[in-house]
C-alpha cells in the first residue's frame, strides 16, 4: 500500500481546488487476471542447437562489437567453434526467424569468424581441484568432456594412444577440416581449460586399478579410441543423453542411434555429448568427496522457448545485407561482413531493450530499471491488459496466470 | 478629468484603468458599446491586453477564466440572452476562484424580444455564487468595477457589475474619471499565488467524490459570507483615494423611517425623490438601496432597516411561481424580525415601463394605508398590466 | 523513473483509472512525451477527465484544467491570451478533448478559435463514441459501428464527419491525422506542430477495447490496421491547401480490422462491401487532394 497525502482539515484545502498529489497509491495491480512474466526464453535456433549454444545472445554481443563476450558466451558450450563453423549441419539456420523477412542468418560463417579470433580469454580457476580426471581418446567428445571439467577446476589429461589430437577428427580429409584449424582448435582447449594432452600414450584398459592409480575418474572417449574394444574391464556404460547419473569410476561414454559410428556433421551432438558428461561427472565427483557449496552451472532453460509466431515480423525492416548472406564463398568472413551479419539477428525470445513494451504501456507500468539493465514489471499498477507483450517484437513477455 | 459619457463608456473606461489583461466578450445590445471602446483603446495601444472576439458568450466566459487561472486580470461584459448562455460558466468560474468582473447590462429575457431594463437575467443568475452590485449611476459604474477587482482578487469570486439597459448603458452622466496613478495605488497588479505554473503543476477540475466535494463548497461559502465586509473595507479605501462612498448598502433619510422602500439600480433616484415628496406629506419613509445583492448585504440592511416597520420592496424581475426575487432575498433577511413589520411587494419596471415617483407614491400609500389596487391585489403587485 | 533521463520529472504517472489497454492514455503518453513539460493541458468531460484521478489527485505532472464539457478550445484560447499578456510565448497549450468535445458539443468554440488562428495546439483524442458515458454514438462515430445509442443490425447509418476537412477549409497552418499506432509519424507531426504559431489541430486516433470490443492486447495492432486499410490514412493540411500524404505502409482491405471489433459484428456481407467501397473511394478523393497540390506545387515551380 503506497502512502498518500491526505487533507484533513479545512484549512488544507487550496482555495483553487486543485491536486496535490499523484494516483501512484492506486493499488490497479488488484485489476488484473493475468500478469505479463518478462522472461528471456532460447530462440529457436538455440532451441534447435545439439550443444545448445546461446545463439542470439553471442550474437548480440558480436554486433555491438564486443567479440571477446561473444566468443566467451559461445565458448560457453562450443569449444571448438571452427569445427562447428565449418563441420555442422546448422539446424540453427534452419530454424531461423529471420527467413520469414529476407533470408536465414547465416550463423555458421559468423561461427567460423570467431574461432579464428585470438583471445585473452582464460579460465579463472576459482575452484581448483585435486581430484584428477583421466579422458581416454581425444576425440569432439572427449576433447569437450575434458574442456568441461578443466573449466569446472579439475586436473585433467587427455590421453590418445595416436601420435596426433583429435580422434576421429582427424581422419577426416583436409577438405573439410585443415589439419591447422585442428591444431589450433585444440590449443585453444588446452590454453583456456587449462588440461593436459598426451598424444602417443600408453595404457591398458584391462588394468582398471593401475589406471585409477594415476587418476579418480576415467573417461573413455568413444570418438577418440582407436577401435571398437568392447566394454573394458570395470569399466560401467554412460549416455549422457539418457543416463542420470555416473555410478562408477570408470566410464565408457557410450552413443547410440546416428551417432554411431562417427559421422563429421554431428559434431554439435558430440560437443553436447562431452559436456553433458562433464556436468556429470561433476556431480559424481561432488557427491563423492562431500565437498558442499559447489553450485553447478548449468544453462536456465526456462519452460517456455519461443517460437516463430511469438515474433512480430512487421518491427524488423529487410536489410540489403540478405543477398549476400548465402555462404559458398571460400574462407572465412573479414570482421566487418561478420558483424553485419550478425546485426540482421532478430534475437527472438531475448529482450534487447528495444522498450517497445515500456513505451506501449497505457499505464506507465513496465519500465526500464537502468541499474538492472532490464524492463521490470510494475505489479502494484499492472493492469494485465497484455499490450506489452503482444507488442514485444521477439516474444520475451508472456501473459501467465499468476496467483498473487 | 471630467467628462460626459454614458455608461458603458464609463464601464469600458474603468476596464482601461484596472489595466485588465484579457478582455473576451461577445456582443449583445445593449452592451456592444463596452466591447466596442475596449476594442478602440486596445487597438490604439492605449491598453496592454488581449482583445478576444469570441463566437459567444458561453466561450467568452470561458476564455475569461482560462486567462485567469494562468494569472492574467480577466474582463467581460453581456447582458440577459447572453448571461444565460453562459449560465454553465458562472457556476464553473465561481467553483474556480477566479476573480473574473463581468459587467452585465440587466435587460429583459426573450420571448418575447425586448431589449429594455429588467433585472430577472441577473437575478435568477444568484446562486451561482458569482457577487453581484446593482450600480446607481455612471460614476458608480466606474467606481465599482474597481473596487470589484480589489474584493474578487482579495476573496477569490468572481464578480458581476450590473448596469440598467439603456438607463445607465446609454445615458450620458458627468463622470469623474482618476487618475491612472491614483488608480494603481489603489488596485495593484494581480499577482495570485494560485495560479496554473508548469513549474507546479495541479490538476485542477477532476472527479471528486462526495467527502471532499461537501468541504470544498462549504469552503467556498464560508468565503461568500466575509464578501460584505470586505467591500465595505474595500470602499473606505477607496475613499480614501478617491473621496467618494461605495457602500453594499446605501441608506436615505432611513434613521428614524417607518416606511423602508428597497430597490435595486437605478430606480432608487425616482425612490429618493418619491422619499421626500412622503415625507412633505408626513410619512416617515426612507430609502435603502441594495448596492450589492448578492450575498445579501446583512449587516447593512439591518442598520438601515433598523427602525422600520414598514418594508415595501420594488422588483424589477420576477421569479415565476414565487415573488419578485428582492423580495424573497429582503424577507429572508428578515426573518428574525419580521413579526414585528408588515410586508408588501411590488413589481414594476420590468421590460422597460419607467419607474417614476409618479409610480412609487400610490403604490407605498396604499400598503401603508391599508387600502387600494395594491392591497387587494394581494401579496405581488404588479403594475402597468393590463386589466 | 524517468525514461527520459534524471532531470526531466515523469509527466504520467500510473495509477490512473483507464480501462486496461486505453488507446486514449496511450495518445497522451506519446503527445507529452514530445511536448514536454513546459505544457497547460486544457480537457473536457470524457474519458481523460475522469481517468485523470479523483480529486485531490491526478496522474499527470504538468498543469490541467478539467473544463466544462465543449469549452476546451474557448479555455485554451483564453489561456493562451493570459500567458501572452504576462510575456510567456513558449508554454505550450494542449486543448486535448475526445471526439464529442471536437466534433459535436466542442465544435463551435473550436470553430470560433481557429477562425481567429488563436495560438493552441488542438488534439482530439478520438475513440469514436461519448465513451466515458457509456458508448454513446457521436458524429465521429463510424458507419455500421454499434453503440447504445445506434443499438439496430445496421448500427450507425451516418457516416463519419470529416474533421481535418473542416479544419482545413478554415484555413489554418496546420491540421493533421495521427495515430497512436504510428508513434515516431505523431512526434514529427508534434514537433512540427510546436514550431507554428496560430492554430494547429491533430486528428489522433485512440482505439478503445471497451467500446469497440476487441482484445485489449490489440489496441496498437487496431490501430495500424486503421492506417493499412486506410480506414484512418495518414496525412496533412498546410494552410488549409496544400495536402500531403504521410509514409505509410501498404494497402490492405478492411476486413482484418472489421474482424477483430465487436462493435462491427453485426455487419452483414454486403454492408461490408460498401464500407469497403466507402472507404476505398474516400482514399481516392483524398490521394486527388494530395495529386493536385503537387500538381499545382510543380505549376508554381
Amino acid at each position: 500500500m503506497q502512502s498518500k497525502t491526505v487533507i484533513k482539515r479545512l484549512s488544507e484545502l487550496p482555495t483553487m481546488p486543485c491536486t496535490i498529489d499523484t494516483m501512484a497509491w492506486n493499488q490497479t495491480g488488484d485489476w488484473r487476471y493475468l500478469t505479463p512474466l518478462v522472461e528471456n526464453k532460447p530462440a529457436p535456433c538455440h532451441s534447435n542447437c545439439p550443444a545448445g549454444i546461446p545463439i542470439p545472445d553471442y550474437l548480440s554481443a558480436v554486433k555491438r562489437g564486443n567479440l571477446q563476450e561473444g566468443l566467451a558466451l559461445l565458448l560457453s558450450h562450443n569449444p571448438l567453434p571452427g569445427l562447428t563453423g565449418r563441420l555442422c549441419y546448422h539446424p540453427c539456420q534452419t530454424k531461423c526467424c529471420r527467413k520469414k523477412i529476407d533470408g536465414a542468418i547465416s550463423i555458421q560463417e559468423i561461427e567460423r569468424f570467431m574461432a579464428g579470433l585470438a583471445t585473452e580469454i582464460k579460465n579463472r580457476r576459482t575452484r581448483p581441484s585435486d581430484e584428477r580426471v583421466a579422458v581416454i581418446g581425444s576425440g569432439p567428445v572427449g576433447l569437450s568432456c575434458a574442456f568441461y571439467l578443466g573449466c569446472l577446476g579439475f586436473q585433467v589429461t587427455v590421453l590418445d594412444a595416436r601420435d596426433r589430437a583429435g580422434g576421429a577428427l582427424a581422419d577426416l580429409p583436409s577438405k573439410k577440416v585443415e589439419a591447422q584449424v585442428l591444431e589450433a582448435e585444440i590449443k585453444r582447449v588446452v590454453h583456456i581449460a587449462d588440461i593436459n594432452i598426451e598424444t602417443s600414450a600408453s595404457f591398458d584398459l584391462s588394468k582398471p586399478r593401475e589406471m585409477l592409480s594415476k587418476a579418480d575418474l576415467v573417461i573413455l572417449d568413444p570418438t577418440g579410441l582407436m577401435e571398437e574394444t568392447g566394454m573394458p574391464v570395470g569399466a560401467v556404460s554412460f549416455n549422457p543423453f539418457v543416463d542420470e547419473e555416473i555410478c562408477g569410476d570408470i566410464i565408457a561414454v557410450t552413443l547410440s542411434g546416428n551417432l554411431k559410428p562417427f559421422k563429421a556433421p554431428m559434431i554439435a551432438h558430440y560437443i553436447a555429448a562431452g559436456r553433458l558428461t562433464a556436468e556429470k561427472a561433476f556431480a559424481y565427483l561432488v557427491r563423492r568427496s562431500d565437498k558442499e557449496g559447489l553450485k553447478k552451472r548449468r544453462p536456465h532453460l526456462s519452460r517456455l522457448a519461443a517460437k516463430v509466431d511469438d515474433i512480430l515480423m512487421g518491427h524488423f525492416s529487410t536489410s540489403g545485407l540478405a543477398a549476400d548472406a548465402k555462404s559458398g564463398q571460400e574462407g572465412t568472413w573479414d570482421h566487418d561482413r561478420a558483424l553485419q551479419e550478425a546485426g540482421r539477428c532478430l534475437s527472438c525470445g531475448t529482450c534487447n531493450l528495444c522498450l517497445q513494451c515500456v513505451l506501449s504501456c497505457p499505464d506507465a507500468s513496465i519500465r526500464l530499471d537502468s541499474d538492472k539493465n532490464a524492463v521490470e514489471v510494475d505489479l502494484y499498477h499492472c493492469k494485465g491488459c497484455g499490450i506489452c507483450a503482444y507488442e514485444c517484437p521477439r516474444g520475451v513477455i508472456t501473459m501467465e496466470e499468476i496467483n498473487a | 478629468m471630467k467628462k460626459v459619457v454614458m455608461g458603458n463608456e464609463a464601464a469600458a473606461l474603468a476596464a482601461k484603468l484596472a489595466r485588465v489583461q484579457v478582455v473576451s466578450a461577445y456582443p449583445i445590445t445593449p452592451q456592444t458599446i463596452i466591447v466596442e471602446t475596449l476594442a478602440d483603446i486596445i487597438s490604439r495601444g492605449e491598453l496592454k491586453a488581449k482583445y478576444m472576439p469570441v463566437e459567444s458568450e458561453h466561450s467568452a466566459m470561458s476564455s475569461c477564466m482560462g486567462a485567469s487561472m494562468v494569472g492574467a486580470r480577466a474582463f467581460t461584459a453581456t447582458s440577459s440572452q447572453g448571461l444565460a448562455y453562459m449560465h454553465e460558466m458562472l457556476h464553473y468560474t465561481a467553483g474556480a476562484r477566479v476573480p473574473i468582473v463581468m459587467a452585465n447590462c440587466n435587460r429583459a429575457l426573450t420571448p418575447p424580444w425586448n431589449l429594455y431594463c429588467d433585472h430577472t437575467d441577473s437575478l435568477s443568475q444568484r446562486d451561482t455564487g458569482w457577487i453581484q452590485y446593482y450600480c446607481a449611476d455612471v460614476q458608480d459604474v466606474l467606481d465599482s468595477i474597481l473596487i470589484a477587482y480589489a474584493v474578487a482578487e482579495r476573496v477569490m469570486l468572481p464578480v458581476m457589475i450590473n448596469l440598467d439597459a439603456f438607463y445607465l448603458t446609454h445615458t450620458s452622466e458627468l463622470l469623474v474619471v482618476p487618475e491612472q496613478e491614483v488608480v494603481d495605488a489603489f488596485l495593484p497588479p494581480y499577482k495570485p499565488s494560485n495560479k496554473l505554473d508548469v513549474d507546479d503543476p495541479r490538476t485542477f477540475g477532476n472527479v471528486c467524490g462526495a467527502d471532499l466535494f461537501t468541504s470544498i463548497k462549504y469552503k467556498r461559502y464560508c468565503d461568500g459570507l466575509l464578501v460584505e465586509s470586505l467591500w465595505d473595507q474595500a470602499a473606505v479605501k477607496f475613499h480614501g483615494h478617491f473621496n467618494r462612498s461605495r457602500p453594499a448598502v446605501e441608506a436615505y433619510r432611513t434613521e428614524d423611517a417607518d416606511v423602508c422602500i428597497i430597490s435595486i439600480g437605478t430606480a432608487t433616484g425616482a425612490v429618493r425623490l418619491a422619499v421626500d415628496r412622503l415625507r412633505e406629506e408626513g410619512m416617515k419613509a426612507g430609502s435603502v438601496r441594495l448596492a450589492m445583492v448578492k450575498p445579501f448585504p446583512v449587516e447593512g440592511f439591518d442598520r438601515a432597516t433598523a427602525s422600520a416597520k414598514h418594508i415595501i420592496v420594488i422588483d424589477r424581475d420576477v421569479s415565476y411561481g414565487a415573488e419578485g426575487i428582492i423580495a424573497q432575498e429582503v424577507k429572508a433577511g428578515l426573518f428574525d424580525r419580521h413579526k414585528d413589520m408588515t410586508f408588501t411587494g411590488f413589481i414594476s419596471g420590468v421590460g422597460g415601463n419607467d419607474i417614476t415617483p409618479e409610480t412609487i407614491v400610490p403604490l407605498v400609500q396604499q400598503a401603508i394605508s391599508g387600502q387600494g389596487e395594491a392591497v387587494k391585489a394581494g401579496k405581488t403587485f404588479w403594475t402597468e398590466v393590463l386589466p | 523513473m524517468s525514461e527520459r533521463g534524471p532531470k526531466q520529472r515523469d509527466l504520467f504517472t500510473p495509477g490512473h483509472y483507464g480501462c486496461p489497454g486505453c488507446g486514449a492514455t496511450l495518445a497522451m503518453r506519446q503527445a507529452l512525451s514530445v511536448l514536454g513539460e513546459d505544457t497547460i493541458i486544457v480537457m473536457t468531460a470524457g474519458c481523460w477527465s475522469t481517468l485523470i484521478g479523483i480529486y485531490p489527485y491526478t496522474c499527470l505532472t504538468v498543469p490541467v484544467i478539467s473544463t466544462a464539457f465543449g469549452s476546451t478550445a474557448s479555455v485554451a484560447a483564453g489561456v493562451r491570451s493570459g500567458l501572452s499578456i504576462q510575456e510567456n510565448n513558449h508554454t505550450t497549450v494542449l486543448a486535448w478533448t475526445g471526439d464529442g468535445g471536437t466534433f459535436d458539443i466542442g465544435f463551435q468554440p473550436l470553430s470560433g478559435a481557429v477562425e481567429r488562428n488563436d495560438d493552441i495546439l488542438f488534439i482530439c483524442y478520438d475513440n469514436e463514441a461519448y465513451m466515458n458515458t457509456g458508448i454513446q454514438r457521436s458524429s465521429a462515430t463510424p458507419t455500421g459501428a454499434w453503440t447504445t445509442t445506434t443499438p439496430g443490425s445496421s448500427g450507425k447509418s451516418q457516416r463519419k464527419k470529416n474533421i481535418v476537412e473542416i479544419m482545413a477549409a478554415h484555413r489554418i497552418p496546420y491540421a493533421a491525422t495521427a495515430c497512436i499506432g504510428a508513434p515516431a509519424d505523431l512526434k514529427d507531426k508534434l514537433e512540427k506542430a510546436k514550431s507554428i504559431r496560430g492554430s494547429r489541430f491533430i486528428h489522433l486516433f485512440a482505439s478503445c477495447p471497451t467500446g469497440w470490443r476487441h482484445a485489449p492486447e490489440l489496441s496498437l495492432e487496431v490501430a495500424r490496421q486503421a492506417i493499412r486499410s486506410r480506414i484512418f490514412p495518414l496525412y496533412e493540411v498546410f494552410d488549409g491547401d496544400t495536402w500531403k500524404l504521410s509514409p505509410m505502409p501498404d494497402k490492405e482491405d478492411v476486413g482484418a480490422y472489421l474482424k477483430h471489433q465487436g462493435r462491427f459484428k453485426k455487419m452483414s456481407i454486403s454492408e461490408q462491401e460498401r464500407f469497403q467501397q466507402q472507404v476505398d473511394d474516400d482514399w481516392q478523393r483524398l490521394l486527388n487532394k494530395c495529386q493536385s497540390t503537387v500538381g499545382s506545387q510543380m505549376n508554381a515551380a
